[in-house]
């Protein structure tokens, strides 16, 4: 997957990132831990309050929905126990949406993912294990599996997937599959081909952000 | 010394507790006792569906086949119980004038060629969605709470990748009221004049107006997710809606009206006022072998620790808590202790020929193996059979 | 021994040996299992006297969580009845200062700090589900150890390797190069906040300009350099 990411690109936040795909961009903060509203409060663990704020105009019920999925994909990855009774706000503006936004949201779910997990990995925020996110599509008449599809190639599809993966052991392991998110006409063959071709893309991909924080990381730490 | 020790010395005593005040202080692990024996808290078996039973069309105008309620504004209705959630779907709609530069011009052809030509174009954006929202009652008012606006968010993507509902099928043919000679009102509609093609050229309007649908969906006693749920019984409902005809007046259709936009300039625009039959009506044309049906699962691993063991069978204890974790498939999840203990779920829309057109995999807990996926895929297909054949009985 | 680590990877220590865990590293209490959750350098250490191999990660970060020991600057936001409520960072969970956690502090003896004041003190309880409490006493001989009252001078915010860079890291520059400019008070918070002090505001702002640069910078070998060209420069701005 071709992808250009930044870490640490803000200041007055603990955490932050940036990430660009094609034609999506999403830049990322996170705060945390800090302390709770009362009603968010949960007694033996980190609450997360998960934000997405679209490329133009006002949240809508699509970005409810996204924010869900994102918190399906964060809240496992995030060491929740290691801060009871504390927050972490993240939150995630979609500066290019880089699909047409009344059919589609696979590309702006997956750059969030991989956003949030950069921007959390750049708080220090305690993590139990990496993750990685990639949209998929397969295409009408050659169903063709494509990772990370243009906006044209999303209109012509079949269907549309978005794949995150938990990894583990320096990225080599694949512990779960976080959140696979499927819409429109596929068999059983096609959606294993498409966890396997994905895979295969987010452990790439995984290498890759694993090389970009530890060059923007171990400068801060040597001395 | 000897002091010393026997103050280090603690006695633990077990606490009992009745099953239901388990249940409610660790639902966890009361899950867990009823999973090592077999069983869910509800008493189904890992891979047990609730029965479902529908109505459908019995709160819309079309109750009466012969006589049509012109106040119900219902288009299209279904009652969905499944367990003890009841699940009430109503269609309603409204029309709007299209914007004409976005639309393709498909009107000259015929229903069969229409059809032909939106399934080669198989994209998604031929296909419209169905507005719905989502009330889960809880016994109290106020905003609408995150749950309801995901489900309805969800609704609507999967109404709109199914490729169920084609924009086609919602365009307004529209029908022109017109005074006879002897003084008494008639409405002629295009298609139904199509032997006389002098009357369908009169007829050609310039402009063109399609159907909204919008459903309003009703979760009483809700036990715990719904989204499959509401999703059957929009499918239910959609298949028995019947959209009403509409037809311009003559003699609106050249009135001249002064739009002032915030008092700024004045524009003179046509309009026509679009009434609705209050009797005819026709039913809507759904991709019908879209049609599938939602079932959700959970991955969960069994505990050994927590297994109830038999007094009576020791040697048997010692291998049960060698057991690494198992993961089990439950099907069709309900209760509290279900919802808040499992936390990789399978949330699949399928239909009985083995197609899908949505699936939620979140693996926040047991991990989700490849047999476990196969598993689901194979029982939502079954489901899928079954629930198709309701509509019919 | 350092390696460069991220959440989630294999631990590469001896499995056979009792380790220690340190920050950034986490037991998971179902499994059992020892894994890194931080992203940072790995230091693995087996000087202790136990024979214990001590494990730690050195990761930034910008948010503090207390942690017993710690030396931290913070600013009084409340009073109660028996204790200060702190501040120690922007939106963090306070954290409490008792009336008896200062020098020859009696019931009627009252400390006399007011909201708004900035505190040096040690943080002496920190368990992650109460809230964190620190002291301005050495509570092994209950003597004054140098915290209290920050008078005048001047916050600067910088990450928490920074603050443990300058307070743990004896060869670590700074400082000495501060000194060769100036006469300065310094507190160094592990919270993230160092406060400086000069004779003059003109010599705090130098230090200021400089601390900033050089924690953005991070880069020993320039510290010198830029001490220089920051007070070169306070110093024309004050001399036009």
């Amino acid at each position: 997957m071709q992808f250009q990411a930044e870490v640490g690109v803000l200041d007055h936040v603990d955490g932050s990132s940036q990430f660009v795909s094609q034609d999506t961009k999403v830049v990322c903060s996170v705060t945390g831990p800090i302390e709770p509203k009362a009603r968010q409060e949960l007694p033996t663990q980190l609450a997360l309050e998960i934000i997405i704020r679209p490329a133009k105009g006002v949240a809508t019920t699509r970005e409810k929905l996204l924010e869900d999925k994102l918190r399906a994909v964060l809240t496992p990855i995030i060491n929740r126990y290691c801060y009871p009774r504390q927050l972490c706000q993240i939150t995630c503006q979609i500066l290019e949406s880089g699909e047409d936004e009344s059919e589609f949201s696979q590309r702006e779910l997956s750059c969030c993912i991989n956003a949030a997990f950069l921007a959390l990995v750049d708080a220090g925020i305690a993590m139990n294990s990496m993750c990685a996110s990639i949209p998929i599509a397969i295409m009408k008449d050659s169903n063709e599996i494509i990772d990370n599809p243009s906006a044209e190639q999303l209109k012509t599809s079949l269907s549309v997937h978005t794949l995150a993966l938990e990894f583990i052991d320096g990225g080599k392991v694949v512990k779960n599959v976080l959140l696979l998110d499927s819409n429109g006409d596929f068999n059983e063959d096609q959606l294993f081909n498409i966890l396997e071709l994905g895979e295969q893309k987010c452990q790439g991909l995984v290498k890759n952000l694993r090389k970009i924080i530890q060059d923007e990381i171990s400068p801060r730490l040597a001395a | 010394m000897t002091e010393n020790t026997a103050l280090d010395t603690i006695e633990v005593h077990p606490i009992t507790f009745p099953p239901d005040v388990l249940a409610r202080i660790s639902p966890e692990l009361s899950l867990q006792r009823h999973l090592s024996l077999g069983i869910r808290p509800c008493l189904r078996k890992y891979e047990e569906f609730r029965e479902v039973t529908i109505e459908n069309n019995t709160l819309s105008r079309y109750v009466d086949t012969e006589n049509v309620d012109a106040k119900n504004n219902i288009l299209g209705s279904n009652v969905l119980k499944s367990g003890k959630t009841i699940v009430i779907t109503s269609i309603t709609g409204g029309i709007i004038e299209e914007n004409s530069a976005s639309i393709k011009d498909l009107d000259d052809f015929g229903e069969d060629e229409l059809y032909e030509i939106t399934k080669e174009e198989n994209v998604v954006a031929n296909y419209a969605s169905i507005y719905p929202v989502v009330e889960v009652e809880r016994g109290r008012v106020g905003a609408c709470t995150d749950e309801e606006m995901t489900i309805s968010q969800k609704l609507y993507d999967s109404v709109l990748h199914s490729r169920i509902l084609p924009k086609q099928a919602l365009k307004v043919k529209a029908g022109v009221r017109s005074v006879n000679e002897d003084g008494t009102l008639s409405v002629l509609y295009p298609d139904e004049l199509e032997n006389d093609p002098s009357n369908e050229t009169n007829l050609k309007m310039k402009r063109k107006w399609s159907y909204v649908l919008y459903a309003k969906i009703m979760v009483l006693s809700r036990t715990g997710p719904v989204f499959d749920l509401c999703w059957n019984s929009l499918m239910y409902a959609l298949q028995d809606v019947k959209l009403p005809r509409a037809f311009i007046d003559e003699r609106a259709s050249d009135l001249r009206m002064t739009i002032r936009t915030r008092g700024r300039s004045a524009t003179i625009r046509e309009t026509y006022e679009i009434l609705c039959d209050q009797t005819k009506s026709l039913p809507l044309m759904i991709n019908s072998q879209n049609i599938a049906f939602a079932s959700n699962y959970g991955v969960i691993d069994l505990d050994p620790e927590s297994q109830l063991q038999d007094p009576d069978n020791a040697e048997e204890e010692v291998d049960i808590d060698m057991d690494e974790a198992r993961p089990v498939l439950i099907a069709d999840l309900d209760t509290e202790a279900e919802e808040t203990s499992i936390h990789s779920t399978i949330s699949v829309i399928a239909n009985a020929k083995g197609n899908y057109t949505q699936l939620t995999l979140v693996g926040a807990g047991a991990k989700i193996t490849p047999e476990m996926i196969k598993r689901s895929l194979l029982l939502s297909k079954v489901r899928a059979n079954d629930l198709s054949t309701r509509l019919n009985e | 021994m350092s390696t460069f680590i991220f959440p989630g990877d294999a631990l590469p220590v001896d499995p056979t040996v009792p380790i220690k865990l340190g920050p950034g590293i986490y037991c998971d209490p179902n499994s059992q299992e020892v894994r890194p959750v931080n992203t940072g350098i790995l230091h693995v250490s087996t000087k202790g006297k136990s024979g214990a191999q001590a494990v730690y990660i050195d990761y930034s970060s910008k948010r503090y969580v207390p942690s017993v020991n710690d030396f931290v600057i913070g600013t009084i936001t409340g009073t109660f009845s028996d204790s200060y409520k702190v501040l120690l960072q922007n939106f963090s969970s306070s954290v409490s200062l008792s009336y008896m956690a200062f020098p020859n502090a009696s019931k009627k003896n009252r400390p006399t700090l007011q909201v708004g004041d900035l505190v040096y003190a040690r943080v002496c309880t920190a368990e992650k589900e109460l809230e964190a409490e620190i002291e301005c006493v050495d509570s092994a001989t209950g003597r004054d150890a140098g915290f209290g009252l920050l008078e005048d001078g001047m916050i600067i915010d910088v990450n928490l390797n920074f603050t443990r860079q300058l307070l743990f890291n004896k060869d670590f520059p700074l400082l000495k190069v501060l000194a060769a400019h100036t006469k300065f008070e310094i507190a160094i918070g592990l919270n993230g906040k160092i406060w400086v002090k000069c004779d003059e505001l003109s010599n705090t702002l130098g230090c200021y300009r400089t601390i900033l640069e050089c924690c953005q910078k991070n880069d020993v070998a320039t510290f010198k350099d830029v001490a220089k060209r920051q007070f070169e420069e306070v110093v024309s701005v004050k001399e036009e």
